[in-house]
């Protein structure tokens, strides 16, 4: 089982980032100095390492913009991390859009139980602690109706 | 039956334990007449069969509350009462002012008896229309809630008589006040902001994604829409001649298609007839996907085509369970269940048969069209499975594997269903009108500009996808700048051919909150005008109602039967047939034991069917020097208008309606709105409609449009009532119905006056050549002197986000 991370080269370029940090100022009115927002694919299937590699390449990021890292987190500075999920037995229409795109490309079929489950990663920089994350999490970010939320401090 | 619930022996109490326990939502009587059933079975019935009887039963697919009888009493003031017995609401007014209007509008098609409405369009084609709310999904979930709401409505169209094609989305949203402090927001519930963003970007992915234009809409804003904002989404599908009517035949397959089955929007349909409260259940939420409808949709068409198929419907509330039963209501179906493609393992049968999960549509099939069409699925890459056949048993069988899980007579489940007779009751209100004169009318004007329900909505309109298909006419922003709101759109969708459709909305819960029967004439009456606007022409024009209630007390069921009422005479009046509908119950939340209900509201969609697209009228202000008159007659109606909700009150005089006298003028329009071919020979150059904010407002929206200004005398304005009550105030801000604004050129001043004669106008003033409005008072002072400029960006930043 592995896993793909995708993400912008360059902030420039980087619309939902760049709008999720004015919805944090406008919404909930925390000052952030950076947020990056990371697409993650977490594929729970028999694939090789190789095949995954063909997967992100051709199929999750665009290489004109967006870089992406196998197997381990982007590298970005940041002071907190956000993933919010959607709930199991919640549909992924998200993640199976991209099962019948890796049919496709890998000219092969997946069993039954195979699938891909998409999320989001948010990555914070600035003056925040838990309460204001929190509040991020629970008021912008996750409907808890259909999804959940896991956060994490990364700098001391 | 292996699993069977006990419910032959049990007691009245019990029964009412067993609905609410079980979500059946359904009262002691409908549990009695489903005792009675099996009791003479002599069997008690699986949970399969309950959740079928539920799901058939409830609000949401048979409207019960309308087809109830009615003790409707009114009580006046001086405690005078007066009693009506009515045998069926719906059928005594919504129906029978059809029914009325029936032999003389030869276009109607089909009416109240499929999916959406059908009316005539040109020789070869038919138009449907439809539209659907998805309010308590909506509530819990902002993005999946409104994004089923517009796929729902869209497969409404696709599966009404044999598939129409979806040519012009519209979607009216009404949700609480968005600068609400976050103080006064009860816990658990979604700021209202954070809701309009959910609901705008749901409809948008969904109606984007298809390929559908969504081309007109509304946004209202109230504080009783915090816990339940109210999602309206319609579709507009065109037809060919001749494919209105389907029918299901003994023998024929029951094929499903589209989306697989998962625990999704369980309980939807059972959902929606209970108010929401701070523990309601996530699982009535389903999750859309845009892109599978598409598929279903292309293959759809071209097995309607093929000729494939000899009968369709969606899989909407109810799932399996209302979509075949429907279907099989004639003939009679079995099912095998386990047959059904399921998104993830562990569904009980019960579950696969009421799942609500989107983009399903099921097919009856003849068998000699069964690989073909099987065939042209997999072509597609869509999934299909033949889950069974229509039989001639009148019967509904569902087996799962070896164990038949339902038998049902279909007479028991569609007919069956106990009649009620509801109490209603309208107590007049005691109401004062008191309110300050402005002191500075610029002031004013800025002030009305910058409120939510009149400011410009660009941001939002410019979300959606207004120009896909290529075929909108009269856009829903237009004029100079492209940033003027449309009082109607058109859509001309076939390019051969010089038909165009209109649409509009007219929605004012306001004024309900005075006298419902005033808010539904005047839904309906702003719905027409706005048709009227754009060149629409009076003798083809088509209603749909759509009734958001809160709980059925006594004092609500007395408003929604007032406004049924009043859809019946202004119809009947204006001669234009309601053709589909939709009504929703249940529209509170329960907090802490107390309720939040929303104000009765009345949504009026207007369908009309142009001739020629090309006549088509915009609202913006075309040239300088232009004379602008009024149409229609200004009345003291400051009841519940934007100006006294500026100082927090409702006020009395409500705007009324006079429907012979409207009616009379907007067919004297629609005639010359077909004046001339090029714009140089338009007896009418630009009209826009006076609602929200009255003169003052529409006068400034319709300067907007052209970036001209305009100068008004309001000595010249037609004033109908007491004299004494005549003031700037009034003339400008007063909301009365049936009033429209119109630039003529002066060359066509005595064609338009003698075309005109009959009906109440007034010549006010005419088009500057620079960028100020300018207003004279009563007394020749000047009350209004602004540049367009500051106007128009205090209008447009209230929404900017």
């Amino acid at each position: 089982m592995h896993r793909i991370e995708v993400f912008f080269a360059d902030p420039k370029n980087d619309a939902e980032s760049f709008s999720v940090k004015k919805d944090i100022l406008s919404e909930l009115e925390i000052q952030t100095d950076s947020v990056k927002v990371i697409k993650c694919y977490y594929l729970n299937a028999e694939l090789s390492l190789e095949d995954t590699e063909n997967l992100a390449k051709n199929l999750f990021a665009d290489p004109i913009v967006q870089n992406y890292s196998i197997d381990s987190e982007a590298k970005t500075e940041a002071d907190w991390k956000i993933e919010v999920k959607l709930n199991s037995g919640v549909t992924d229409n998200e993640g199976n859009t991209a099962m019948l795109g890796a049919k496709d490309l890998l000219k092969r079929n997946f069993s039954e139980n195979e699938e891909i489950r998409t999320s989001k990663k948010y990555f914070l920089k600035g003056n925040l602690d838990e309460e204001k994350i929190k509040r991020i999490c629970k008021e912008l970010l996750a409907n808890e109706v259909v999804e959940s939320f896991e956060y994490k401090k990364l700098s001391e | 039956m292996k699993e069977e619930i006990e419910i032959k022996n049990l007691e009245e109490k019990e029964l009412n334990e067993l609905s609410s326990k079980m979500l059946l939502s359904l009262n002691t009587e409908e549990m009695k007449t489903l005792q009675d059933y099996f009791k003479e079975k002599n069997r008690n019935p699986s949970q399969a069969e309950l959740e079928t009887i539920a799901q058939t039963w409830s609000e949401h697919c048979k409207h019960k509350i309308f087809n109830s009888a009615f003790n409707y009493k009114e009580i006046s003031l001086d405690g005078k009462e007066k009693e009506t017995k009515i045998e069926n609401l719906f059928r005594e007014t919504i129906k029978s002012a059809t029914n009325k209007l029936m032999n003389e509008k030869k276009w109607l098609v089909s009416v109240f008896s499929d999916n959406a409405g059908i009316i005539s369009f040109n020789e070869n084609f038919d138009v449907a229309f439809k539209v659907e709310t998805h309010n308590h999904p909506s509530a819990l979930d902002p993005y999946g809630g409104a994004n089923t709401g517009i796929g729902g409505v869209i497969r409404d169209i696709l599966g009404v008589g044999l598939g129409a094609k979806p040519i012009a989305n519209t979607d009216v949203f009404c949700f609480g006040p968005h600068e609400l402090k976050k103080e006064k927001l009860p816990k658990n519930l979604l700021h209202p902001k954070r809701i309009f963003k959910g609901v705008r970007a749901g409809v948008r992915d969904y109606g984007n994604r298809m390929g559908i234009p969504t081309i007109n809409g509304a946004i209202l804003f109230d504080e009783r829409y915090i816990g339940n904002p109210l999602v309206y989404c319609g579709t507009i599908g065109l037809i060919p001649k001749g494919m209105d009517k389907k029918k299901a035949g003994k023998g024929d397959k029951i094929i499903a298609i589209g989306g697989r089955t998962g625990r999704d929007g369980i309980h939807g349909a059972t959902f929606s007839s209970i108010e929401l409260n701070e523990e309601t259940s996530a699982t009535a939420v389903q999750i859309g996907n845009p892109i599978e409808e598409k598929k279903v949709m292309d293959v759809l068409l071209q097995a309607r085509d093929k000729k494939l198929y000899s009968c369709i419907t969606d899989c909407g509330a109810g799932g399996f369970s209302s979509a075949i039963g429907e279907m099989a209501e004639e003939t009679g179906a079995i099912v095998y269940l386990e047959r059904a493609p399921l998104k993830y393992k562990g569904l009980k049968p019960w579950e696969i048969w009421i799942s609500e999960a989107q983009e399903r549509m099921i097919f009856a099939v003849p068998k000699e069209n069964k690989n073909e069409f099987l065939e042209l699925c997999e072509k597609e890459d869509v999934e299909a499975v033949v889950l069974g056949e229509f039989t001639d048993s009148k019967k509904l069988e569902v087996f799962f594997g070896e164990e038949k899980i339902i038998e049902l007579e279909m007479q028991f489940l569609h007919k069956e269903v106990p009649k009620r007779i509801l109490q209603a009751e309208w107590k007049e209100k005691e109401l004062t009108e008191e309110f300050e004169e402005p002191k500075d009318f610029n002031e004013t004007l800025m002030q009305l500009l910058a409120m939510p329900n009149i400011a410009s909505k660009e941001t939002t309109i410019r979300m959606y996808d207004h120009e896909v298909q290529g075929g909108s006419i009269i856009k829903p922003l237009m004029g100079k700048e492209n940033d003027s709101p449309s009082d109607a759109s058109i859509v001309k969708p076939l390019f051969d051919s010089k038909e165009g459709v209109a649409v509009s909305n007219g929605i004012n819960p306001l004024y309900g909150d005075i006298d419902p029967y005033w808010m539904a004439a005047s839904a309906i009456d702003e719905a027409i005008r706005n048709l009227i606007c754009v060149g629409a022409q009076m003798n083809h024009i088509a209603l749909l109602d759509n009734f958001c209630w809160g709980a059925p007390t006594k004092e609500k069921l007395a408003e929604l039967v007032r406004t049924a009422i009043s859809c019946r005479e202004t119809a009947i009046a204006f001669g234009t047939p309601f053709i589909s509908g939709k009504d929703s119950f249940h529209n509170e939340f329960k907090i802490k034991g107390k309720t939040i209900s929303i104000p009765s509201t009345l949504l009026i969609s207007a369908l009309g069917v142009m001739p020629d697209a090309s006549k088509r009228i915009s609202m913006d202000l075309k040239e300088k020097e232009n004379l602008i008159y009024l149409i229609g007659a200004t009345k003291n109606e400051l009841g519940a208008s934007h100006f006294l909700k500026l100082q927090g009150k409702l006020g009395k005089n409500v705007p009324e309606v006079d429907a012979e006298e409207a009616g009379k003028a907007y067919e004297k329009l629609s005639e010359l709105s077909l004046v001339g071919e090029k714009n140089s020979e338009r007896v009418i150059r630009s009209m826009h409609d006076c609602s929200e904010g009255g003169l003052a407002v529409a006068i400034a929206e319709t300067a907007f449009g052209g970036m001209l200004g305009a100068e008004i005398d309001l000595r010249k304005v037609f004033f109908e009532g007491n004299e004494k009550e005549k003031t700037n105030t009034v003339l400008l801000f007063s909301e009365s119905n049936s009033r429209i604004l119109a630039e003529v050129p002066f060359k066509f001043k005595d064609e338009f006056e003698s075309k005109m004669q009959g009906c109440i106008f007034s010549e006010i003033g005419f088009v500057l050549g620079n960028e100020n409005l300018k207003v004279t008072g009563l007394k020749g002072e000047t009350i209004i002197n602004s540049n367009l400029k500051e106007l128009k960006e205090n209008w447009k930043k209230t929404l900017k986000w």
